[in-house]
């Protein structure tokens, strides 16, 4: 692949800019290679040319001290920078930036665990700080906090929480879980939020909202600053831990399921992400596809039938926990298990009823109690070249709703050839759709079918009132725009914030269709 | 069998070439003390990481050992086995990598690789009928031709990554143009694998 250039940056001003970079990291921790260093940064899930996403480079500042040098070095230039922190945000780009061109501003050195608090609960984190390098720590300070981690367990703690990832625990919702952030500001202001704006604040990781405007989540989702420290709360090791699963037998229950589970989350009885898990993302942890079938297009039912019994899966899987004190999660327990018992063929699992090798439990089990692991990403050897992305609206809690959003899904995703392969995780009030578009990486008229299936489905989506809450780098105008209430008046309030906060526009171009005013087109 | 020992490599490669020594690592045991004497040097070059899977032999942890060839299993199940990974990978400043599993975990590894490794070959062994396994190669020619002339007798993945993790980086003077290669074998038991070759940084 041949070099490019920042957008605007003649190669004269790019290898003085190149230079000045090195002067603030060093020359090892700045990259330019094509061949050998940039591929690192590209996106190997793209259904579009790697051309588009290609970087120009790449710096990696160790401290914020780096960093604050290294954006001064990027508003000399009005280069754009993307960043990205562990770089494992494959479904939705990956560490790729938006556009070609772009310096991939990459985190991952700054990687400290600053504090664990055992007492009240919480750790502080750097960006590059993975969910596995957090869990190694615990383990190895003896510490009782668990982790809530995503699937797969390499993600960032900070990066997935400013993308609004989930986990698997009671504290799953990881914003909700966020205290106390530290960001730089494009012109290299350091900032501390909440109760960390007072020095000497013994509270910064106690108490979210501080004084005045709360504007954490200004910075998650978006390009307005860096974030560079956050604080976390870490769920206390309960007295007891007890994962169940409960299948259902017909693809026509998830309505039932659903109407069951929301009373059940509502009141707090299911306290963790309640997952109801399709059985072709059950299968596809643990097999491949060509084990049970070699045609075209979606598997047959007749297929899929065999697949539930080899696996002892059903239609749907419902995956949740008891957590507390034994007495407590027996009473629970009886609660939950009557609620579900009301839909014809539920069958009931605890861990002593799944075999030691069943995968698709095993990983499951460890989710629910924080222990990061690997396996969801053996669905990309469901397909040879498997690649993915992810096509996340959100929804009511209604039995209607999930079952109009999954053949929204289903019906256009067999149509153009894929098998669906879906969960639906519920936390508060919402319901998740998470559809693994898998796809054949190096097939280019594959790729094309899914890209165009995606497109498609943001539309169907967005007309039955359904809004994706993350998306990929190539649907993210395309998504913004739906937004669309009251002639774009929140993208038009983010544009202006984007240009209070970042004038000259470095920061992450059109994350999530905010772009700055340079590079705004078409909208006034 | 008749064998001549200049290097490990020359010893695997005939080996697997000759077809004599089947299965593989019964034979390795018969020559562990020829091999005694190259195990410092294998270990300064070559960690093998491979994806625990019954389909790849169960005999390979003990095989590659026996060759003096430092092995780390690769798993994405586990998050102590993830661990054990990641703290030998920081510790292997250096040293060539050889590495093997399903499609999934192999690009998993891949991507912990970029800063202190280049990969130098990366090849796709996928059953194309059922008595035939393809391999396609992307990557630099020097150890694509060393590849290239034995893998089509090499019957199973446990042997491949034998002869895999005996390439060492030292061996090769190498331009950086990537080519393409496809060979066929005869078909290996369990399902599609990867693997890469990656040399330490400064190498390439």
């Amino acid at each position: 692949m041949d070099a490019v250039l920042p957008p605007g940056i003649k190669r004269e001003q790019f290898a003085s800019l190149v230079a000045d970079l090195q002067k603030v990291v060093g020359r090892e921790f700045v990259f330019t290679d094509t061949q050998w260093e940039l591929p690192a940064y590209n996106d190997a899930y793209l259904t579009t040319p790697a051309e588009l996403h290609q970087p120009s480079a790449a710096v990696a500042p160790a401290n914020v001290e780096e960093l604050q040098r290294v954006l001064e070095v990027a508003r000399h230039y009005k280069a754009p920078l993307w960043t990205t922190s562990t770089g494992k945000n494959f479904a939705y780009g990956g560490p790729a930036p938006r556009k070609a061109g772009y310096i991939v501003l990459d985190l991952k050195r700054m990687n400290r665990i600053l504090e664990v608090n055992e007492k009240h609960g919480y750790a502080v984190v750097e960006p590059g700080v993975s969910y596995m390098d957090l869990y190694r720590h615990l383990q190895k300070i003896g510490s009782k906090l668990w982790v809530d981690c995503a699937a797969p367990g390499w993600g960032g703690v900070l990066p997935n929480m400013t993308e609004h990832g989930v986990g698997y625990t009671p504290y799953g919702d990881h914003v909700t879980m966020q205290c106390g952030m530290e960001v730089m500001l494009a012109d290299g202001t350091l900032v501390q939020t909440g109760m960390g704006a007072m020095p000497g604040s013994q509270t910064n990781h106690l108490y979210k909202y501080g004084f005045g405007p709360s504007v954490d989540g200004l910075f998650t989702q978006s390009n307005f600053g860096v974030v560079t420290k956050v604080g976390m709360w870490l769920m206390p090791e309960p007295p007891g831990y007890r994962p169940y699963m409960i299948t259902f037998e017909k693809e026509s229950d998830l309505h039932a399921i659903t109407e069951v589970l929301r009373p059940l989350k509502v009141n707090m009885l299911i306290p963790a992400v309640a997952m109801t898990v399709e059985m072709l993302w059950e299968a596809a942890v643990q097999v491949t596809r060509r084990d049970y079938y070699t045609g075209k297009g979606p598997i047959p039912d007749s297929v899929r039938k065999k697949m539930r019994s080899d696996l002892k899966i059903g239609a749907w899987n419902f995956y949740g926990a008891l957590y507390g004190p034994p007495p407590m999660m027996d009473n629970t327990w009886e609660v939950i298990r009557d609620a579900f018992a009301s839909i014809p063929g539920a069958k009931f699992y605890f861990d002593e009823d799944r075999a030691k090798d069943d995968v698709a439990w095993q990983y499951r089990k460890k989710l629910g109690a924080g222990i990061p692991n690997m396996t969801e990403y053996n669905v990309m050897n469901w397909i040879p070249n498997g690649a993915h992305i992810d096509f996340s609206p959100i929804s009511p809690v209604t039995g209607v709703d999930a079952t109009k959003q999954y053949e929204l899904i289903r019906d256009r995703c067999n149509k153009a050839g894929f098998d669906y392969c879906g969960e639906v995780a519920v936390g508060w009030r919402d319901m998740h759709h998470i559809f693994c578009l898998t796809f054949d990486r190096n097939d280019a008229k594959e790729k094309a079918r899914a890209n165009k299936l995606f497109g498609d489905l943001v539309d169907a989506a967005a007309a039955a009132g359904y809004g994706e809450y993350r998306t990929h780098l190539d649907f993210m105008d395309r998504i913004a725009g739906t937004y669309n209430w009251n002639d774009s008046a929140l993208l038009r309030m983010h544009e202006k914030v984007k240009d209070a906060v970042d004038p000259s526009g470095i920061l992450s171009p059109g994350k999530m269709g905010i772009w700055p005013k340079s590079m705004r087109k078409g909208r006034a | 069998m008749s064998v001549t020992l200049s290097s490990r490599r020359t010893f695997l490669q005939a080996t697997v070439r000759g077809g004599a020594a089947l299965p593989l690592f019964t034979s390795l045991g018969m020559a562990g003390s020829a091999l005694a004497g190259n195990v410092s040097d294998a270990e300064n070059n070559s960690l093998c990481l491979f994806e625990a899977d019954a389909t790849m032999g169960a005999d390979m942890a003990v095989g590659v050992r026996q060759l003096g060839l430092a092995y780390q299993t690769v798993t994405l199940d586990d998050a102590s086995g993830w661990s054990a990974m990641l703290d030998t990978l920081s510790t292997a400043h250096g040293r060539a990598l050889a590495v093997l599993g399903r499609p999934a975990t192999v690009f998993a590894v891949r991507s912990l690789l970029e800063r202190d490794w280049r990969v130098v070959l990366e090849a796709r062994h996928h059953r194309q009928a059922a008595e035939q396994m393809r391999h396609e190669f992307t990557g630099l020619e020097a150890p694509m031709t060393q590849l290239s002339g034995w893998v089509d007798r090499v019957s199973d993945p446990a042997q491949y990554a034998v002869v895999l993790a005996s390439m060492k980086s030292g061996e090769f003077t190498s331009g950086n143009e990537r080519k393409t290669l496809d060979l066929t074998s005869p078909a290996w038991p369990g399902g599609d694998f990867v693997s890469l070759l990656a040399w330490p940084k400064g190498v390439v």
